[in-house]
């Protein structure tokens, strides 16, 4: 996703926050076992 | 001919013929020469040891009074002066399989080389097999013969101080140890081989035995994000560029702390990626793809966290053991902790 | 779903020597090169190349061969459709596995160049032959008598064409020596055929998992092991156990146990096919390229390599790979997947180091209940061999190291060693297709 050139600086730069914003909200959720949050959706699978 | 090793046996109320569950709380004690099973021990021992003498202890005692059962086992080591000690086998028994362990282990905390003797399904099993050997043996009584056979023959060995094989050959159960050797065939063969027998359903041993990945406990979620420290850490392989500190780019045994408490961002022109496990071009141009300092700033400027931590951790994460890792990962982690580290965002690559 | 019957004539001339002289020819096991006649040979197929030359390197002599890139059986197609080692280096990519080929048994091709692997970082080229002492007691291609192409090319070209261009330089070369018997009636014939067995016997196939540097080297062309040519992420493809031992995957993927050489030699293909009609029935292999980038294709790879597997009938499989670190995952997986359609499977493998009581496979899974290990390289090579290589006597190829392992077993770049002096091993030498007894125990 990020990284790719075709994005252009801004969009780059959005999705690269989003990301980060995604992992620090998956910090503050409560698990008990291995987890994968979608930062772009913040879907949530276990 | 060497002289006979001096062995000395342990074994609970019930094999010492006392009796069952009613004499459990019998007392340790110390008797000469073999006792019970210790007889059939001393026999296929033949001319290769001599049962000087054995602790008998009732199962109930040793689990209530273990401090006191095991003063009696140091008095009887020092008394007898064996070169090896046997205990057992205890078979399925729970309780008697912990005494045997914790006799096996008290002898070779003393220096004499030991060996218990129990099923693999005993609950001592996982608690001490790391620790003393302990040779794999039937459920029940009913395998006493081949049970004594064998840990008289590794007793032997261990008493004489001879190197001692893999698990499988000696007889007893692993230790969480694997080493390098050379097995009879090369190994094309084995594989076609294992196939077939596995394919006719005939019984075969896989020279790796499943081992289950640790489970840890995930800390608790983050209450408050606007007052937390965030820290960072890559395994994508972030290093100084020209990489002065000789970061590996696979195979890692070291991570380096980078100070990050002046930076606002990670610079192309001071920093890099180097790592032997995917394109590095993108993340050289740009290191903050992979130790995300730029975007952790901005959201520390409009106080969506509260701080970032001073110090930043990286790695190249490819092909290093799992030892290494959970090693570094350990050390990591009680550096974070210390530093009052709320949480942590690591970048995989 | 039954395979056509292929029959695959392999002709084998043994080489007990190799000289240089005026004529190209084997004769009683002895092979005589025409160097010069050779050399201008590939200079005129392969203008890429600036520098190449000849070396012979013989088993036992005090020789170390710096950096090895790839090493080649020469081999020939005399009848059948296709040429040995198809599709690399824009060779014809009929398919192969047919007819009868040419090999001469006992020699190889050594590719020696310091063109690296691709501009993607890390994947440096630290392998080298020692034709003596402990290493070369490990490395099948250092029992081999060693024709070694010294080779650089044009360094104006672009890193793929670098590699490309040494690449085919050494095809050449193999090319030339096995014209030399191709018109010649081989002292052994073996004959390989999937003919149904009589009674019926259990279906087996082979799934042979080899690296795609895609991912690495961001471009679907960088060389490698390759399937007729084709190094890139594909999904799972079906092959006649024919078409392996004609060389329809080649290619190195930078350890001397995953060389083009062992490849076309592949000993479990080899014992898989002395079983068919006896043990088994040998059915098909599945050729799968590894490192996939994501959690998805790696799982989605591995399902489809086990319908594949369970479409061809089989009931049973071996699995190998090439590689190492996160391709192992869709590797177990594929373990897994086969076991989950009730194939029952054989995983050979290498393991990490298991210091510290440390599971040595990244993913244990308890489907992989059948597995032969071949140990675990870096550490006997540190432990128990003292710790460095000799020196030795000549250096074929660079005079000048640039790039050591470190005592533990990483890539670390240095300045200027002499390549003759004594040195660790290269970074890893994991035996893929078990040719050594090695092996780990429990303790």
């Amino acid at each position: 996703m990020v990284g790719d050139p075709s994005l252009g600086p801004d969009k780059d730069h959005a999705y690269g926050l989003q990301i980060v914003r995604g992992a620090l909200r998956a910090l503050q959720m409560p698990v008990d076992a291995p987890t994968l949050f979608d930062p772009l959706t913040m879907d949530v699978r276990s | 001919m060497s002289r006979p090793l001096r062995v000395l046996h342990y074994v609970n109320q019930f094999f010492a013929g006392i009796g069952g569950e009613d004499k459990a709380n019998h007392p340790a004690e110390i008797r000469d020469g073999a006792v019970g099973p210790g007889r059939l021990l001393a026999n296929l021992l033949g001319d290769e040891g001599i049962v000087v003498g054995t602790v008998v202890c009732g199962d109930n005692f040793f689990q209530e009074q273990q401090e006191q059962a095991l003063a009696v086992v140091r008095q009887a080591l020092t008394d007898w002066t064996p070169d090896v000690v046997i205990t057992g086998p205890a078979f399925i028994s729970g309780r008697y399989g912990i005494a045997c362990a914790e006799v096996a282990r008290t002898a070779q905390e003393a220096g004499v080389p030991s060996v218990a003797g129990m099923n693999a399904e005993n609950p001592a099993v996982p608690m001490y097999s790391q620790n003393i050997y302990i040779v794999g043996t039937g459920p029940s009584p009913a395998s006493m013969e081949p049970a004594l056979t064998a840990m008289a023959r590794l007793a032997v060995k261990l008493g004489r101080g001879e190197e001692i094989g893999p698990a499988a050959d000696e007889g007893y159960l692993p230790r969480g140890e694997r080493r390098l050797g050379y097995r009879a065939q090369p190994g094309y063969l084995r594989a076609v081989d294992m196939l077939v027998r596995k394919l006719r359903d005939q019984p075969f041993a896989s020279e790796v035995p499943y081992q289950p990945v640790d489970k840890v406990t995930p800390a608790p979620a983050l209450s408050n994000l606007a007052g937390a420290t965030i820290a960072l850490a890559t395994t994508g392989g972030l290093i100084r560029r020209g990489n002065p500190d000789h970061q590996p780019a696979s195979n890692t045994r070291s991570f380096l702390r980078i100070d990050v408490a002046d930076l606002a961002e990670l610079s192309p022109k001071d920093f890099d990626a180097y790592h032997a496990g995917y394109y590095n071009a993108i993340a050289g141009d740009n290191p903050n793809y992979i130790l995300p300092l730029s975007y952790v700033r901005e959201l520390e400027a409009v106080d969506e966290i509260g701080s970032v931590h001073s110090t930043v951790y990286a790695l190249a994460g490819v092909s290093t053991p799992v030892a290494e890792s959970r090693r570094m990962g350990a050390e990591i982690g009680a550096e974070l902790a210390a530093a009052g580290v709320d949480g942590c965002l690591l970048v995989a690559t | 779903m039954r395979f056509e019957s292929k029959r695959l004539e392999m002709g084998t001339f043994p080489v007990r020597d190799v000289v240089f002289g005026d004529e190209t020819r084997w004769a009683d096991g002895v092979l005589t090169v025409a160097k010069d006649d050779i050399l201008r040979e590939v200079r005129t197929k392969e203008p890429r190349v600036e520098q190449i030359d000849l070396e012979i390197a013989k088993p036992g002599e005090s020789v170390r061969i710096w950096p090895v890139r790839d090493v080649v059986e020469p081999r020939v197609k005399v009848s059948g459709s296709g040429v040995a080692y198809p599709g690399m280096c824009g060779r014809d990519v009929a398919t192969v596995g047919e007819g009868r080929t040419h090999r001469l048994d006992g020699i190889g091709v050594v590719e020696v160049s310091n063109v690296v692997w691709h501009a993607g970082g890390g994947d440096l080229n630290d392998q080298f032959l020692d034709m003596s002492g402990p290493l070369a007691e490990m490395i099948p291609e250092s029992k081999l008598i060693n024709v070694c192409v010294v080779v650089e090319p044009d360094p104006i070209l672009d890193v793929t064409e670098q590699n490309y261009a040494v690449h085919n330089a050494t095809l050449l070369v193999a090319d030339a020596l096995a014209r030399a018997v191709a018109d010649l009636e081989p002292p052994e014939i073996e004959v390989f055929e999937t003919s149904p067995t009589d009674p019926p016997l259990p279906a087996v196939v082979y799934v042979q998992c080899t690296h795609s540097p895609q991912a690495m080297s961001n471009s679907p062309k960088t060389f490698c092991v390759s399937t007729y040519g084709m190094p890139q992420l594909m999904s799972p493809w079906i092959l006649h156990p024919n078409e392996i031992m004609d060389g329809a995957i080649n290619g190195p993927y930078r350890t001397m146990f995953a060389t083009s050489w062992t490849v076309a030699n592949n000993p479990i293909v080899k014992e898989l096919y002395a079983r068919h009609g006896v043990d088994l029935d040998f059915r098909a292999v599945i050729a799968f390229k590894t490192e996939w980038t994501t959690q998805r294709e790696k799982e989605l790879m591995a399902a489809q390599a086990a319908k594949m597997a369970k479409m061809l009938g089989a009931e049973g499989a071996i699995v190998t790979w090439d590689a190492g670190g996160n391709e192992f995952m869709e590797v177990i997986y594929t373990v897994r997947a086969l076991e989950r359609e009730g194939i029952r499977t054989v995983f050979l493998t290498s393991e990490d180091n298991p210091a510290g009581g440390a599971p040595t496979m990244l993913e244990p899974l308890p489907e992989a209940d059948a597995i032969v290990s071949t140990g675990y390289f870096h550490s006997l090579l540190i432990d128990e061999l003292k710790e460095k290589l000799p020196a030795v006597n000549r250096v074929i190829g660079n005079p000048v190291k640039i790039y050591e392992r470190s005592p533990v077993g990483s890539i670390m770049e240095v300045s200027g060693l002499e390549a003759r002096d004594s040195t660790y091993a290269p970074h890893r030498f994991d035996d893929h297709y078990g040719w050594t007894r090695l092996s780990t125990f429990a303790y």
